[in-house]
């Protein structure tokens, strides 16, 4: 207990005086069993649903006669039911878990009245179920990113008001004095997205406003959600977990506020480059643009300041099985913020607009980096609230090679493919008809490369349930505490 | 019936705003941009006072503890961990 504390002095007489006991991480991770393993087992569950209506509408697109004729099993529902699975399901799902364990480990407190949590969390998971049924019967909107049918989002409102209070209720009685940068991140997206939410619900499809500001406030939101809710809440998880597993601070913490406030400054512009082209005032478009292009600053501040914690480090990298996906995510961080900040360009988005270029663009974003952050982060959450460890390294590396290689194939596939795609239908000279024929090749490694991303899913599915449910603790947790040592049970 | 119910208020809601005309929207959307204006000020200008943006040396290493000191790696493949333990200690 002499050693120095990284605590500021004032608060170290408090603890002296107020509570001369201090949580150890342990405590704090038994509090919060209940709540992160239910969200991260719903997560899990949503990601092989979302991944079987993935692969049904990929192979749909290169063979259409694959699928009986159904109309529940046509590519306009199947593929709106995959966004919703993943978006709604699996990735709120994984966000709430991982997203509050990290604020609550952070504020060195216990999670209190879990239950609430629980409770709200299993309305948002009905109701995505509600809600996906319904598109799949038929009841959509044909707005992209919210074509749940308007009686479910009252209730995925609620319930999410819900959880993201329970992160600020966490906020305000934390014990630690300091604010530190993941807990930046992930209070402010706890704000901003019920903010787009309610905004983009009210605008949209409560009380439609007219014309193309329609439009506008669909794509705000459709850039917002990546932008101010999955996008820092990634790039705070892996400000927590790079220098977490490495065991020293991140390289430059000053960079990291930067990296923070111009993100908060600039994202939320850059949602129109999405109608680059459409009706609208040129000067909502060109602002979107600028904010765009001004997203450079805040991805190289971050991408520079990972690399330099990591860098010299890519050893121990490998060795950690959270930390080769969390690599892989913040890499691909700096990669698709690039390549969307050049998209966003007039001259490079004649090209790419109405192409798989921005399919691949945004599965890019969503799985490369997004979900794979999320991946690494189960990986280090999972052993902590169980207290047992992975049941095998071996399904631990099928896993990420299946995914690693996967999305390489679907990334680089539609990349090129969606390039080729946009060259041609800026050709008068070539028939629509043919451009169409021309991208099958390239739709068919897109089904070779999520074929191999479900087998990856199928193992870490079959990983996670078999680590749920097995009773025997092998040689010794992946934990660095022995929780009887540390006084849990005398307390 | 709460639906029902829901979807009568929004119809009554949707006729009046009909007749403000978007305009409307404007304001309320003034209004919003300067309340969420306002909260990331007064959340910048607090982070300010509260010290957060000093002493970054010190706050970096605010995730490590007595339990999860600083230089020690704390993730592995499972098994591994084991092995490199007996392999220093030899």
């Amino acid at each position: 207990m002499n050693t120095i504390s990284p605590y500021p002095e004032s608060f170290q007489e408090k603890q002296s005086i107020v509570k001369p006991y201090k949580l150890v991480f342990a405590e704090i991770d038994a509090s919060m069993r209940f709540p992160v393993v239910f969200f991260l087992s719903c997560a899990l569950v949503w990601l092989i649903i979302g991944t079987v209506f993935a692969l049904l509408s990929s192979f749909t697109l290169h063979s259409p006669d694959l699928l009986p004729n159904w109309e529940w099993l046509t590519f306009g529902r199947i593929r709106s039911a995959h966004l919703n699975a993943v978006s709604y399901g699996w990735a709120n799902n994984a966000v709430f878990g991982v997203g509050i364990w990290v604020m609550v480990r952070l504020c060195q407190i216990r999670l209190r009245y879990g239950w609430v949590v629980i409770t709200a969390g299993v309305f948002w998971n009905v109701a995505v179920v509600i809600g996906i049924t319904a598109i799949l019967g038929g009841q959509i909107t044909s707005v992209e990113w919210l074509e749940m049918p308007k009686y479910v989002t009252p209730i995925l409102g609620a319930s999410f008001l819900m959880i993201g209070a329970w992160g600020i209720v966490s906020f305000l009685y934390r014990e630690s004095s300091h604010v530190y940068v993941s807990q930046w991140y992930l209070l402010a997206a706890l704000f901003w997205f019920p903010w787009i939410y309610v905004a983009v619900q009210t605008m949209v499809i409560w009380f439609p406003a007219r014309g193309t500001v329609q439009a506008i406030t669909n794509w705000w939101f459709g850039h917002n959600v990546l932008g101010l809710w999955y996008t820092p809440v990634a790039i705070g998880v892996v400000y927590y977990l790079i220098p977490k597993v490495l065991g020293r601070p991140i390289h430059s913490y000053y960079l990291s506020a930067l990296g923070f406030w111009t993100l908060a400054l600039f994202y939320n512009w850059a949602g129109v480059h999405h109608l680059i082209g459409g009706p609208i005032p040129v000067w909502l478009v060109s602002s979107g643009i600028v904010a765009s292009v001004m997203m450079v600053i805040p991805v190289m501040v971050t991408g520079i300041n990972h690399h330099l914690t990591v860098v010299g480090y890519f050893d121990k990298v490998w060795h950690s099985p959270t930390l080769r996906f969390v690599v892989f995510g913040a890499m691909s961080y700096t990669l698709v913020s690039l390549i969307g900040s050049t998209m966003a360009l007039r001259e490079v988005n004649v090209v790419t607009h109405f192409t798989h270029f921005t399919v691949a663009h945004a599965h890019h974003g969503i799985y490369a980096f997004f979900t794979m952050v999320m991946f690494g982060s189960i990986y280090y959450v999972m052993p902590r609230m169980l207290n047992r460890e992975w049941p095998s390294a071996l399904l631990i590396s099928v896993h990420f090679w299946c995914v690693a290689i996967g999305i390489t194939i679907y990334v680089g596939g539609l990349t090129i493919g969606g390039w080729i795609q946009g060259l041609q239908m800026n050709n008068p000279e070539i028939l629509f008809p043919d451009v169409v024929k021309h991208t099958i090749p390239w739709l068919m490694s897109r089904s070779l490369g999520g074929s191999l991303m479900a087998l990856g899913h199928l193992v870490f599915f079959v990983h996670f349930t078999w680590m749920l449910f097995s009773k025997r603790v092998k040689s010794g947790p992946t934990l660095f505490r022995e929780l009887k040592e540390e006084g849990v049970s005398s307390r | 019936m709460l639906i029902r119910g829901l979807l009568r208020i929004q119809r009554k809601i949707y006729l009046k705003i009909e007749v403000m005309q978007t305009n409307s929207y404007v304001f309320l959307m003034i209004f919003m941009g300067v309340l969420f204006f306002l909260i990331a000020v007064v959340m910048l200008y607090w982070c300010v006072k509260s010290g957060q943006l000093k002493d970054f040396d010190k706050n970096s290493r605010s995730i490590f503890s007595e339990d999860e000191p600083e230089g020690e790696e704390t993730d592995f493949f499972p098994g591994a961990r084991n092995k490199l333990k007996n392999l220093s200690s030899e």
